[in-house]
């Protein structure tokens, strides 16, 4: 036979356990709602308000954890290749904090960002072997054309002078001859601008990768003053 | 009602990761357990408090201009950051904060992930906060000497040739 004060402890017992099935219900709302949103590509959602869920408060700390550090891989790796997409190699992947598989990937990604710096500097040095190889072959032609306008000066200047001989043929030979001169100092000048606008091709190659930094300052609302 | 800085440190765990978002106009709408454990606060203190919360007497505000224009142009920002625990206690982190985004492409708020700094880091960082904030407290105006600091600080680095970026992630 039960006394009163049982049965009060009883209703107790049963209010406290439904107090704890209902908190239960409500943290589980909760953290399904999350999961929900994250799997569908909303990683900006975690479980707020959870001083209320009293032993389940480090469950929901463990989901919250593990969506933090998700959160931190997906921002990382984005930021650090789209950094390095850019030529800017000097934003790494952070690898404090990112522990075992993690730490893993984040290392992978560093290594991809530095085989990416070491091949656009070998692509770089070659842009350059190129130009420098085009430059020398220009010039060595360029060379060969002015040394072949001097031989026709030379020559030009003998036909005049045998030209002087036979004085009714020598006013129209040195007159060719005039002709002849002006011809091959044009060529020599047309090749000598080609060898100017290749050097500046080259060094517009060389300075290319040297062109994506941000510059300094940036900031518009500096004028408030 | 705040408490006066104190000299002792607080820190956290390398492996540890402070975590917290903000709306856009800087009110709390999230702090993971490391912030709430190391900043000495419970859950409902910080949720919709502004960020300033944790914020250190020490800090440069020029730091924070740059901090600020930087997120609202879209762009993600390192930092190292004296904060500043309920009980008056300081702690240093290196903070990285970044926009948070709407499937828009609209920014919703911010987000800060904030690391231990390696302790050779915040040696230098901390003299030139303490030159900063020299600058910035000779001014009787407070927003004049905002700028001022601004000014040495972007000068500070014109002089050493390297961005500000390029500056946060040698150290």
């Amino acid at each position: 036979m039960s006394s009163l004060g049982d049965t009060l402890r009883r209703n107790n017992g049963d209010g406290r356990r439904r107090a704890g099935i209902s908190m239960y219900q409500k943290a589980f709302a909760k953290a399904k709602e999350v999961c929900r949103q994250v799997a569908a590509g909303n990683l900006e959602a975690r479980i707020t308000e959870i001083e209320e869920f009293g032993e389940l408060i480090g469950f929901l700390d463990s989901i919250n954890n593990v969506l933090d550090l998700t959160d931190v891989f997906v921002r990382e790796s984005g930021a650090s290749l789209e950094y390095a997409s850019q030529g800017k190699y000097y934003r790494p992947f952070l690898e404090t904090g990112m522990l075992g598989d993690y730490g893993r990937g984040a290392s992978l990604i560093n290594q991809a960002r530095d085989s990416m710096q070491e091949m656009e500097k070998s692509a770089a040095s070659a842009r350059i072997q190129v130009a420098d190889e085009l430059e020398q072959a220009v010039s060595s032609v360029v060379g060969n054309i002015a040394a072949t306008a001097e031989e026709m000066n030379v020559a030009a200047l003998e036909m005049s002078d045998e030209a002087t001989a036979a004085h009714q043929q020598s006013i129209s030979v040195a007159g060719a001859a005039e002709q002849s001169n002006t011809s091959t100092q044009v060529v020599a000048a047309s090749t000598g601008q080609l060898t100017a606008s290749i050097q500046e091709i080259s060094s517009q190659i060389a300075s290319s990768a040297e062109a994506t930094r941000r510059p300094w300052p940036r900031s518009p609302r500096r004028n408030t003053r | 009602m705040k408490l006066p800085p104190t000299n002792n440190e607080r820190t956290f765990s390398e492996d540890e990761i402070i975590v917290s978002k903000t709306d856009l106009s800087g009110h709390i709408t999230y702090a993971n357990r490391v912030f709430l454990d190391v900043a000495l606060y419970t859950e409902s203190e910080v949720l919709g408090s502004p960020h300033s919360l944790v914020r250190h007497p020490e800090m440069p505000r020029s730091i924070f201009i740059l901090l600020w224009d930087t997120i609202q142009e879209k762009h993600e920002i390192f930092a190292y950051v004296k904060n500043m625990a309920k009980n008056g206690d300081f702690y240093w982190v290196f903070a990285h904060v970044t926009p948070s985004y709407a499937a828009n492409g609209e920014i919703t708020g911010f987000h800060s992930n904030r690391r231990l700094p390696r302790r050779d880091a915040i040696e230098k960082v901390d003299s030139l906060y303490r030159e900063l904030l020299a600058e910035e407290n000779k001014h009787d105006d407070r927003k004049q000497g905002m700028n001022a600091g601004y000014d040495k600080l972007v000068a500070l680095l014109k002089d050493s040739g390297t961005s500000y970026d390029e500056f946060v992630h040698s150290l």
